[in-house]
């Protein structure tokens, strides 16, 4: 399979998997959504992964002459990043079938931790839209080639 | 012709749905939590149904979670639970890798362990709000192109 077609296959997985997980109440339940989340961490490292040569070489352009989309989709990509990481750290700290006490997050601000889980969701869900809203072009021209 | 009136339908479609699934899944609502946590106005992070809250906890947040403190799973606003798992720091039975602890009634259809049944109804509303963000970017970033390409 060639790097862009697994890219493709891969970011669409994301995207799915990002869905489902943003109601804990859908699918497989509490259970799908702790395990999913853990993986899904996995995946988006992968997607990192597979743009880094984009990211390295935007991230030494970033203060000189590059476009202003460019510019955007760094600063998108860096909050999506940002959002995840927040996401999953917050997952852990609550998460109830999985075990992560030995991490050591401190329970009396669970409530802290529950309320950031969900608003950086959200946060992150919106700005996972602006992100593909950005890449469209690239779906559709992909979507064309693979029929 | 049809293309047109077709991506008219989509936009509608789209505009229509996310602006119910924004009341559907509180979107503002659990967007500003962070914000009211991060200021500390937890007052109003529960919504108007969210009861006297144990523990210590601030007023107006739903307690859940423990025997004798699960409650229906409607004290959010419009009938979503709003700060599900505030109180859960008391929870006497974790079970790791297994159902957790004790669920709210009411909310049968889902269970802690795997053997929850598969329903993707309640995603729905996210996807419309995603593709809302994905549809306004595009019509901004065209919007742009084309004033760019004519100046």
């Amino acid at each position: 399979m060639r790097k862009v077609n697994f890219k493709f296959i891969h970011n669409i997985f994301i995207l799915v998997v990002f869905l489902f997980l943003m109601d804990d109440k859908s699918f497989l339940g509490e259970w799908f959504h702790e395990w999913a989340g853990l993986c899904i961490c996995l995946f988006f490292i992968l997607h990192k992964a597979l743009n880094w040569g984009w990211i390295k070489g935007t991230t030494k352009r970033l203060f000189g002459k590059i476009p202003g989309k460019v510019r955007l989709n760094y600063i998108m990509d860096l909050l999506l990043l940002i959002g995840f990481i927040l996401i999953i750290w917050s997952g852990m700290a609550i998460s109830k079938t999985i075990n992560f006490s030995w991490l050591g997050f401190d329970q009396d601000h669970r409530m802290i931790y529950r309320s950031m889980h969900t608003s950086v969701s959200m946060l992150t869900l919106a700005i996972a839209g602006i992100h593909l809203g950005l890449h469209w072009d690239w779906v559709i021209a992909r979507f064309k080639r693979s029929k | 012709m049809i293309k047109k009136i077709l991506y008219w339908v989509m936009v509608v479609v789209i505009v229509v749905g996310a602006v119910y699934s924004y009341n559907k899944v509180g979107f503002g609502r659990n967007t500003a939590m962070l914000f009211q946590t991060a200021f500390g106005d937890a007052t109003s992070m529960g919504g108007p149904g969210g009861g006297p809250a144990g523990g210590g906890q601030a007023p107006g947040v739903r307690p859940e979670g423990g025997p004798g403190q699960a409650s229906s799973g409607e004290g959010g606003s419009q009938g979503r639970p709003a700060m599900e798992g505030a109180g859960e720091q008391q929870r006497p039975n974790f079970q790791p890798g297994g159902a957790g602890g004790a669920r709210p009634q009411g909310d049968m259809k889902m269970g802690g362990g795997p053997g929850g049944i598969i329903s993707v109804r309640n995603v729905i509303p996210y996807a419309f709000i995603l593709a809302f963000f994905v549809l306004i970017t595009c019509i901004i970033e065209k919007t742009i192109r084309r004033f760019y390409s004519k100046a």
